[in-house]
């Protein structure tokens, strides 16, 4: 039906504007390959020996610059650090493993707006499962959300009930992971947000919801915005909450406003140091081409993914504490988990493609986006400012969830998968 | 200069040079009678503040205005380099480091690209090759982490009312920006020369050297 719409349509504008209409034969092989495109395809990943061997080799010549000349992170990842997880990275690091963990999952590749988008996607055998969309940022990618796949598909068997079962979808946004790269600019937040609806569409979804951190932040407070049919609401961990004359004051870098409470005082000095510890961010918004060091260097790479900043420290220190991590009986992030990230990266070469989202998107962090769909927010207590609910309030009108969690960072929902599945389930509870 | 046997001397710098110049004159050790900047600190404390944010301040002459509006894209479009070298040395250190491409490229994107135009392929491949066989990516830029940000171009971040011994300045036209003539009196005190050459851009000595001499005599007549 659908194609036939587009093919009335088409021939109304040449119509129109005075153009020849479309022989029927050329139409309908349009309409083949446009279906061609559109259709679900299965994807398993799967990394070259040669492409993994090229990587040891090229961690093994590593040119190394000198010892920083301070003994903390104040000049970025110390030369011991690195030189450690080079080490294992290039001898007892198994890819493998994480590429036999994610191909356990179905995974699919699809064409939406021109581009290859490749996505997990589980549904639910409970009933009456609640379509969930994960939208990951950076430096993160699709394997942060993998230990949230069982719980929140199969409830009964991690702590939860029947009724809070999820479907769910998540995708790699262009340019990150096995997606495609997009080859001219345009696609920002808000074109991933339109194009996260068209594949929920095309996976038969008619109702449906969004969750996003860090960059999936910006793109579901867009899809927020858009308020296509169908999506119910959204959660978000990185809420853009910061009032219209707040977050000048602080792009600004003046002082705090008069008037804040003692909850939006502490926000505010929370993101004064945040916009401190993201030069990272100026650099990739203006110049992302210029960084060839991180596609030529898997030690250059992987010090750029590692040093983005949690409230604790910079980098992030979940993820330090995870270098020295390598196993966990509690479900902590480990170093093999953070090298699984960097590797993917790496093998996708999309160091560069993933920093152009950050050229591409002239809009605030922090502010306030007018979103007035209902949105639930889980506040994680290592994130970049801990959003005031009275902010949050104003911010989201339509607030349907607003907690407190106990633990977590930036990276929520790859260091804390069980609480992580636990405010996804209450968050959208209203709304089974 | 004082090992070499020197007892009176000058000193010339440009971009890092210039603010180790700046220092040096502050310092005003004996035997030092003078310096030539080629790239002044000239912004004035008001209008430094609002580079890299919005429009120009009302008031501005001319030359002020376009001297601000050059900086104003600089700070907005091509600084973060800087910023980066300047908060994570270490970090940027490991990609310009380990690849030619990435150290070429870091050091080629200087000011949008400029220096391509006015220096030869085989001039910027000797310096990049020169940071390269050093290995001093990384070590070149902790002098950013050094300096924490204090703005080169600003007057006040440069002390230059602090400066009693005589500067000498030349604005090259391919600068980062054309530093005015009143901006530069109200900076420096005992300005003893003050010229807009011909031709000339950040890297004015490599680019013309003969312009370059031609100024350096000239600047320093008056001290002989």
């Amino acid at each position: 039906m659908k194609y036939l719409t587009y093919g009335m349509v088409g021939a109304l504008l040449s119509v129109a504007l005075a153009l020849p209409i479309r022989p029927a034969a050329a139409q309908a092989a349009k309409t083949t390959q446009a279906t061609a495109a559109e259709a679900i395809r299965p994807f398993t990943a799967r990394a070259s020996d040669a492409d993994l061997q090229n990587l040891r080799t090229r961690i093994r010549a590593t040119k190394w610059p000198e010892k920083e000349t301070v003994t903390d992170n104040s000049q970025g990842v110390p030369l011991a650090t690195m030189q450690q997880l080079a080490q294992y990275w290039a001898t007892g690091y198994d890819w493998r493993k994480a590429e036999a963990r994610l191909n356990s999952f179905p995974q699919f590749m699809t064409t939406i707006d021109g581009l290859d988008i490749h996505f997990i996607h589980v549904r639910s055998k409970q009933p009456n499962a609640l379509p969930l969309l994960i939208s990951h940022g950076w430096p993160g990618s699709i394997l942060e959300q993998l230990k949230l796949i069982e719980p929140l598909t199969n409830p009964t068997k991690h702590g939860g009930k029947t009724g809070d079962a999820f479907d769910v979808v998540i995708p790699s946004m262009p340019g990150y992971g096995f997606s495609g790269k997009p080859t001219g600019p345009g696609w920002g937040p808000e074109r991933m947000g339109r194009a996260w609806d068209t594949l929920m569409k095309r996976l038969g979804y008619t109702r449906y919801v969004a969750q996003g951190g860090d960059w999936g932040a910006f793109v579901v407070d867009q899809m927020g915005l858009q308020a296509p049919a169908g999506l119910l609401a959204i959660h978000t961990n990185m809420p853009a909450t910061v009032p219209a004359a707040v977050d000048r004051a602080l792009v600004a870098g003046a002082p705090a406003p008069a008037g804040l409470s003692a909850d939006e005082l502490r926000a505010y000095q929370q993101l004064q140091r945040t916009f401190k510890q993201v030069d990272y961010a100026r650099l990739m918004g203006s110049r992302p081409q210029t960084l060839y060091g991180i596609a030529d260097s898997p030690v250059g790479l992987a010090a750029w993914l590692l040093d983005h900043n949690d409230a604790d420290a910079q980098p992030a220190a979940a993820v330090a504490a995870a270098l020295n991590r390598t196993t966990s009986a509690t479900g902590e992030l480990t170093r093999d988990e953070v090298l699984d990230n960097i590797t993917l990266y790496w093998l996708t070469n999309t160091g560069v493609s993933a920093s152009r989202l950050y050229w591409e998107y002239k809009g605030g962090f922090f502010n306030t986006k007018g979103v007035t769909i209902p949105v639930a927010v889980s506040v994680f207590p290592g994130e970049q400012y801990e959003a005031p609910r009275s902010w949050t309030e104003r911010a989201y009108p339509k607030l349907i969830y607003y907690h407190r969690a106990a633990k977590g960072g930036h990276f929520a929902a790859w260091e804390q998968p069980t609480i992580f599945t636990q405010e996804l389930r209450a968050a959208f509870a209203s709304l089974r | 200069m004082q090992r070499l046997g020197y007892p009176r001397y000058v000193a010339q710098g440009g971009d890092w040079g210039a603010v180790v110049s700046h220092a040096l004159a502050r310092q005003a050790p004996a035997g030092l009678l003078g310096v030539h900047i080629s790239l002044p600190a000239t912004v004035p404390a008001e209008v430094g503040g609002l580079l890299g944010s919005g429009a120009a301040p009302a008031g501005l002459s001319d030359p002020e205005r376009a001297a601000f509006e050059s900086l104003n894209t600089f700070y907005k479009k091509n600084r973060a380099y800087s910023v980066l070298m300047a908060t994570r040395p270490q970090l940027i250190g490991y990609g310009l480091t380990d690849s030619p491409a990435g150290l070429a490229a870091w050091m080629s994107d200087y000011n949008n690209g400029e220096p391509e135009r006015l220096l030869s392929r085989d001039q910027l491949l000797d310096d990049i090759s020169l940071y390269w066989l050093t290995n001093t990516a990384a070590s070149s830029a902790r002098l950013y982490w050094e300096n924490s940000g204090r703005g080169l171009v600003v007057a006040a971040a440069q002390k230059t009312a602090e400066i009693s011994l005589p500067v000498a300045v030349t604005v090259f036209p391919d600068e980062i920006y054309q530093a005015p003539e009143s901006w530069t009196r109200r900076a420096y005190p005992s300005l003893i020369y003050f010229h807009a050459a011909e031709n000339g851009g950040h890297f004015a000595a490599w680019e013309q050297p003969q312009t370059f001499a031609t100024e350096l005599r000239a600047a320093f007549r008056s001290l002989r």
